[in-house]
C-alpha cells in the first residue's frame, strides 16, 4: 500500500508528511462499487447508504457554476482515493491513538492546546476521525461531541433529523460530491440552556497524495445554548493535488448562539470547495469567522438563513492569497424573516500575483419588514501583478430594509510607508504593521492564542513583501 | 434553443429582402448577411450561464410576433456646426465614412439581439462633430415608433479633436406590442468631451434591449451618459465605456422611476484599460407598485491601466411592499497601481428621521415623503452642467412622478 509520495520541501511549515500506512486506502476514481465500500465499512444504516447513492447520482448530473474559476476544470476527479483510513478507531485518549500520527498532531500543537484552553477536541486524520475528546463536566451536561460517523452510530435519531436539512445534496455540485463519500468530521449537540464557555476545536489533516477529504459536520445548539467551534487544517505539499471537499450544517434554535471559527492553512496544492450554512431560528446569533490564507484554490461562501424575527447573522471573511493562490470567498446572508439583522465584512489582501475574490449574497425575501444588513468589504494589493475582485450581488424584495453595501480596493498606502518610515520603522516592518492593522477587525474576533497564530500566518505571508 | 427551421429560413430570407429593398451598399449586405447568420446561430442569452441576463429570461420572445416592416419617424435638429446625416446607406462620402464605423464598437456578434439589430438595420443617424467646434445647441434626435414591430434604431456619435457636442436621443413608442433593439457607438477625438441623453418614454407594451458603447481610443477624451427611464415595459440596457486613451474618462448616470410592472436592468461596464484614465458610476432606481429594477455592474481595471480611478454607485428606494430591487456592483482589479476602486450599493425606504425632521417643521407626512423622494431623484440630474437641459430633463421626471 505505500507508495513514495514525491513531497516539496519548502517554507510552508506544515508540509511534512508519514510514509503512508494506511489500513485501508480505496483505489482511486469514484464509482457505486467505492460509495458501497465506503458506507460497508462503516457498517452504516441503509438510509445513508441510500443517500449517499443518491447524492452520487446528482453529482455526475451537476455542473460546475459558470462563474467557477477555470482552475476547477483542472480537477481529475478519477485520480483522487476518495476514501483513506488510516486507523480504524476513534479515540479519546491521545496514547491509544497509533504513534506516526499522534507524532503529526504534536507536532502541529494540538494536544498541548488541548490541555491548555480548549473544551474539547477532535482530530481527523486523512478520511477518519482518530481522537475525540471533551471535558467531563460538559459531558454531563448533556454537550455531545463526536466524531460524524461516531455519532450516527450512537445518536442516530438526532441525527437522522437533522442530517442534509440545511445543505441538500443538490445543493452545489461539491455538496452532491461530499454527500456521496463523506467521512468524518465533527458532531455537536448542545443541549438547551447549556453555555459552553471556551471553545471546542478540530483538527483536519490530509497525509495521503492525490488524497479527497470529505468530512462532514453537523452542529445543533439548542434553545438557549451557546457554543464556539473552532477548525484547523494543514496538508503536506505534494506535487500533485488533493481536494478538500467538505459540507458544514448548523442548527442554531431559539436564542441560541454559535460561532464557527476557521483558520484554513492548507498546503498550496490543495482545491478547497466547501459548503458551510447555517440556520437561524428566533433571537439566534450565527458568526462565521472565516481566514482563509492556505490552499491553491478555495472556493467557499458560508451562510446564514436568518428564518424567525431576530436572528442576527455575521460573517467576518479574511483572505489572504499569496502567489499561485487564489482565495474566493466571501458569504451569504439571506433574510427570510421580519426583524432579522447582519453584517459581512471582508478583507481581502492579494500579494505575489494572488487573486482574492470577495463573492457574496444579500437577500431579503418578500414581506419581511425591518431588516437591516451592512456588507463591507476591503481588498489591499501588495504589489502589482495581485488581483482583487469583488462580487458582492443583493436580491431586495421588500421595501422596509435597510440595505447598505461599501467595497474599496486599495494598494499598500505610500504615504503611509513613508510615514511609518521616518520613524524609523524598516520598509518591512512598516508593510507588516499597515497590514496587522488592516485585517486587525477580523484577528481582534479570534480566542487570544488563534489570533496570535493567525497574525504569525500573516507574518509568513507577507516575508519578503517589500524590496 | 436554437431557433427552428422555420424561423430561420425567416430571418434570413427577411434579412436579405430588406437589404434588397434598402439598396444595401456591398459592405452593407455583408454585414447584414452574417448578422442574419449570427441570429440564426445564436440562442437568446441564458440566465445561468450569461450574468447580465439572470434577471431577465429572453428566451420569452416569441420573434413572430415582431414584424420587420417598420413604422418609425425620425426627426433630427442640430446646429449648423454639426453634421447631422440620416441614413438609408445610399453611396456616397458620408457613407464611406459610416462603413468604417458601423458595427466595430458594438459587434453583431455581441448576442443575438445585436445580431438582430444589423440584420433588420433600416437606417443609422450619425453625429459628425469636427474639429474643435462647439456647437451651441444640443444635437436633438426623436425617435418614435408605431405599431407591432422590431426596430432597431442606430445612432453612431463622431467628435473631432478638441470638439464639443451634447446629443439628446428620445424614444417615443405607441401602444402596440414592440420590440426595439437601440445600439449607439461612440467615438470621441482626442480632448473631445461628448455628452449624451438618452430619455426612454416607450409604450406601455415595448420592450427594449439597448447596447451602447463609448470606444475611448483617444487621448483626454471625456464622455458623459445619462439613461432615464420614464417608460416602458421593459426597458434593459447593456453599456460599456472602453477607457484606452490615457487620460480618457467616463461618467455613466442612470435615473429610472418605475410604476406598475416596469422593469428596468442595466448592466454596466466600465473598464479601465489605459492608463490616467477615469470612471465614475450613479445608477438610481425609486420604485413604486410591482416594479422592478437590477443593476449589475462591473468595473475593471486591467494590467496596464495605472493610477485608474473608478467609482461605481447604485441607489435603490422601495417604495411600496411589493418593489423590488437587484443589485450586484462588481469590482475586479488587476493591478494595485491604482488611486481609488470603490464602490457602493444601498436599498430601502424614505429614510425615517429625515421624514420625522420634516415633519416636525410641519410639512404633512406625504409632501415630505414626495420631498425626499424628489431629492433623491434630482441629485442624478443635477450632474447634467447644462443649466437648461437639466430644467427640462427634471420637467420630464416631474411629470413622470406626478402621474403616479
Amino acid at each position: 500500500m505505500t507508495t513514495a509520495p514525491e513531497a516539496i520541501v519548502g517554507e510552508y511549515k506544515w508540509g511534512f508528511y508519514d510514509p503512508e500506512e494506511a489500513l485501508f486506502k480505496a483505489n482511486k476514481g469514484l464509482s457505486r462499487e467505492i460509495v458501497n465500500i465506503i458506507s460497508d465499512m462503516k457498517g452504516e444504516p441503509q438510509w445513508m447508504r441510500e443517500f449517499r447513492l443518491r447524492a452520487l447520482e446528482i453529482f455526475w448530473q451537476k455542473q460546475d457554476p459558470p462563474w467557477g474559476s477555470p482552475q476547477l476544470k483542472e480537477i481529475n476527479f478519477d485520480d483522487i482515493h476518495y476514501y483513506v483510513k488510516a486507523t480504524d478507531r476513534d479515540e479519546r485518549s491521545w496514547d491509544d491513538v497509533p504513534e506516526y500520527i499522534r507524532r503529526t498532531f504534536d507536532r502541529l500543537g494540538i494536544p498541548e492546546a488541548e490541555r491548555k484552553y480548549l473544551a474539547g477536541v477532535g482530530a481527523q486524520y486523512d478520511s477518519e476521525v482518530v481522537y475525540h475528546n471533551i471535558r467531563e463536566d460538559l459531558e454531563k451536561q448533556g454537550v455531545i461531541f463526536l466524531g460524524t460517523d461516531q455519532a450516527l452510530k450512537e445518536h442516530e435519531d438526532i441525527f437522522k433529523e437533522y442530517f442534509g436539512t440545511v445543505v441538500p445534496p443538490a445543493d452545489n455540485r461539491y455538496a452532491a460530491l461530499n454527500s456521496a463519500v463523506w467521512s468524518g468530521g465533527s458532531f455537536i449537540y448542545v443541549p438547551k440552556g447549556v453555555k459552553v464557555e471556551i471553545p471546542l476545536q478540530a483538527y483536519f489533516r490530509i497525509n495521503t497524495q492525490n488524497m479527497g477529504q470529505f468530512e462532514r459536520t453537523l452542529i445543533i445548539a439548542d434553545e438557549g445554548s451557546q457554543v464556539h467551534y473552532v477548525e484547523g487544517c494543514t496538508a503536506p505539499i505534494y506535487r500533485s493535488d488533493s481536494l478538500h471537499s467538505a459540507v458544514v450544517e448548523i442548527i442554531v434554535k431559539r436564542g441560541a448562539r454559535v460561532r464557527y471559527t476557521t483558520i484554513q492553512n492548507w498546503s498550496n496544492n490543495v482545491y478547497n470547495l466547501v459548503t458551510k450554512r447555517a440556520v437561524a431560528y428566533q433571537d439566534a446569533v450565527m458568526e462565521w469567522v472565516d481566514g482563509n490564507l492556505g490552499s491553491k484554490l478555495t472556493m467557499k461562501y458560508p451562510s446564514v438563513y436568518l428564518m424567525e424575527p431576530g436572528a442576527h447573522g455575521e460573517i467576518l471573511s479574511l483572505a489572504f492569497a499569496g502567489k499561485g493562490q487564489h482565495q474566493d470567498a466571501g458569504g451569504k446572508i439571506v433574510h427570510a424573516a421580519s426583524n432579522t439583522t447582519s453584517t459581512i465584512i471582508s478583507k481581502s489582501l492579494s500579494k505575489d500575483g494572488g487573486r482574492t475574490s470577495y463573492r457574496g449574497l444579500l437577500k431579503v425575501y418578500e414581506g419581511c419588514e425591518n431588516v437591516k444588513s451592512t456588507v463591507r468589504c476591503d481588498a489591499l494589493l501588495l504589489d502589482e501583478e495581485s488581483r482583487s475582485d469583488t462580487y458582492p450581488t443583493m436580491e431586495i424584495d421588500a421595501p422596509d430594509v435597510h440595505i447598505q453595501h461599501e467595497a474599496y480596493v486599495s494598494k499598500l498606502g505610500e504615504d503611509q510607508l513613508f510615514y511609518l518610515m521616518s520613524r524609523g520603522l524598516s520598509e518591512e516592518a512598516a508593510a507588516k504593521m499597515i497590514v496587522n492593522g488592516f485585517v486587525e477587525p477580523i484577528v481582534k474576533e479570534l480566542p487570544m492564542e488563534y489570533a496570535v497564530e493567525l497574525n504569525r500566518l500573516i507574518e509568513l505571508q507577507m516575508e519578503g513583501a517589500v524590496g | 434553443m436554437t431557433s427552428t427551421t422555420e424561423e430561420r429560413v425567416r430571418i434570413a430570407a427577411a434579412a436579405q429582402a430588406l437589404g434588397e429593398q434598402l439598396g444595401d451598399p456591398a459592405w452593407l449586405a455583408r454585414l447584414r448577411a452574417e448578422a442574419a447568420a449570427l441570429a440564426d446561430e445564436l440562442d437568446w442569452p441564458d440566465s445561468y450561464q450569461s450574468r447580465p441576463w439572470k434577471y431577465y429570461d429572453a428566451r420569452s420572445i416569441d420573434l413572430a410576433r415582431y414584424p420587420v416592416e417598420q413604422d418609425e419617424s425620425i426627426a433630427v435638429e442640430a446646429d449648423d456646426a454639426v453634421t447631422v446625416t440620416t441614413h438609408g446607406f445610399a453611396e456616397g462620402a458620408t457613407a464611406e465614412r459610416l462603413a468604417q464605423r458601423l458595427g466595430s464598437a458594438v459587434a453583431a456578434g455581441t448576442d443575438r439581439f445585436t445580431a438582430l439589430h444589423y440584420a433588420f438595420l433600416r437606417e443609422a443617424v450619425i453625429v459628425d462633430v469636427p474639429a474643435n467646434a462647439e456647437p451651441a445647441t444640443p444635437v436633438r434626435i426623436r425617435r418614435s415608433v408605431s405599431g407591432a414591430q422590431l426596430t432597431t434604431p442606430h445612432t453612431v456619435i463622431v467628435t473631432g479633436p478638441n470638439s464639443r457636442v451634447t446629443v439628446v436621443e428620445e424614444y417615443t413608442s405607441d401602444e402596440a406590442e414592440i420590440l426595439a433593439v437601440p445600439v449607439a457607438e461612440i467615438f470621441p477625438g482626442p480632448g473631445s468631451e461628448v455628452r449624451y441623453y438618452v430619455v426612454h418614454r416607450w409604450g406601455p407594451a415595448t420592450r427594449s434591449f439597448g447596447y451602447q458603447r463609448m470606444l475611448g481610443a483617444e487621448r483626454d477624451a471625456a464622455f458623459q451618459n445619462l439613461q432615464l427611464v420614464l417608460s416602458g415595459s421593459v426597458v434593459k440596457g447593456q453599456l460599456e465605456s472602453s477607457l484606452i486613451g490615457r487620460g480618457t474618462a467616463s461618467e455613466l448616470l442612470g435615473l429610472a422611476y418605475g410604476r406598475g410592472e416596469e422593469y428596468v436592468d442595466f448592466y454596466t461596464l466600465q473598464d479601465h484599460i489605459g492608463p490616467d484614465t477615469r470612471s465614475d458610476l450613479l445608477y438610481k432606481a425609486a420604485l413604486r407598485d410591482s416594479a422592478r429594477s437590477v443593476y449589475y455592474g462591473l468595473t475593471r481595471v486591467g494590467l496596464e491601466a495605472k493610477n485608474a480611478d473608478a467609482n461605481q454607485e447604485n441607489r435603490n428606494l422601495l417604495l411600496s411592499k411589493t418593489a423590488r430591487a437587484d443589485s450586484d456592483p462588481v469590482l475586479e482589479i488587476l493591478t494595485s497601481n491604482v488611486i481609488r476602486a470603490s464602490h457602493g450599493a444601498t436599498a430601502g425606504p424614505v429614510d425615517e428621521e429625515q421624514l420625522f425632521y420634516l415633519q416636525t417643521r410641519g410639512i404633512p407626512r406625504p409632501v415630505a415623503e414626495g420631498m425626499l423622494v424628489w431629492a433623491f431623484l434630482e441629485d442624478v440630474v443635477a450632474r447634467v452642467p447644462d443649466a437648461g437641459l437639466r430644467e427640462e430633463l427634471l420637467g420630464l421626471l416631474e411629470a413622470k412622478v406626478r402621474g403616479s
